[in-house]
């Protein structure tokens, strides 16, 4: 049973979510699907992933379509927020500097 | 035997070979790595290389098949060695260029693909094995 969920928060502009749980194979479609049409026609998405408790290479994937999807309409994806368990994958991957990820000591 | 009175025996784990499955092989692993008494790094690090280990196996399973995903799971003195295995589609290849070979690789350098060929030429068995022993164990 996964225990992931992306919520949209109401009324936000430009477009929030927030995500918890773990964000691997099996979640990886819903939160690209809930970003896409949370992201709509707008260019700009900020994501909570303070609640994130697992992520893998398929999760960071969907981070880097959406971040790439945005960038090409002008806009970005901000990361408003990141679980421990997210800033050690983004710095052993070396994404951290791409999503502008503190390293986990600098916190 | 252990001080705590189990035997270092190896732990068997078959699941569907299935994306809503790999969580339940993390478990275990999370769980194995908590008796060979790693850190929580290492846990967690442990629990990533299984999770990519999978990712790399699953697309290699023939689609429709009733396919299994093994790990066996050798639990040690702060040490934790996992082998996850599955049927392939014949001449399937892990895929060594995407991301999720690069974060195994990241995780343990040491990481090793075996690929075991059967008379049924139709049945190719791929194992991905990988290590985490306790970052701060004494040499």
């Amino acid at each position: 049973v996964s225990t992931f969920q992306a919520t949209v928060v109401a009324g936000s502009d430009p477009a929030q979510l927030q995500v918890s749980g773990d964000l691997d194979l099996a979640s990886a479609d819903q939160l690209l699907t809930t970003a896409t049409t949370a992201a709509g026609s707008g260019t700009s998405l900020a994501m909570d992933l303070s609640g994130v408790t697992f992520i893998d290479s398929t999760g960071l994937g969907v981070l880097i379509k959406v971040k790439n999807s945005l960038v090409a309409r002008g806009g970005d994806l901000e990361l408003t927020a990141t679980s421990l368990q997210v800033d050690r994958v983004m710095t052993l991957t070396g994404l951290a500097d791409v999503f502008g990820v503190r390293p986990q000591d600098e916190k | 035997v252990t001080d705590r009175g189990w035997t270092l025996a190896p732990i068997d784990v078959a699941v569907p070979a299935h994306r809503d499955f790999v969580a339940a092989i993390r478990a275990v692993a999370r769980s194995s790595a908590a008796l060979a008494d790693l850190a929580v790094d290492d846990v967690e690090e442990l629990q990533l290389a299984v999770d990519e280990a999978a990712t790399l196996l699953l697309p290699l399973v023939e689609p429709g098949e009733d396919g299994r995903l093994a790990a066996r799971f050798e639990v040690a003195e702060r040490r934790v060695g996992v082998r996850l295995s599955a049927a392939c589609r014949p001449g399937a290849e892990v895929d060594t260029a995407g991301l999720p070979w690069i974060m195994l690789l990241g995780l343990d350098p040491e990481v090793e693909v075996t690929r075991e060929d059967h008379d049924d030429p139709a049945r190719t068995v791929l194992a991905i094995a990988v290590a985490r022993t306790r970052s701060d164990a004494e040499a």
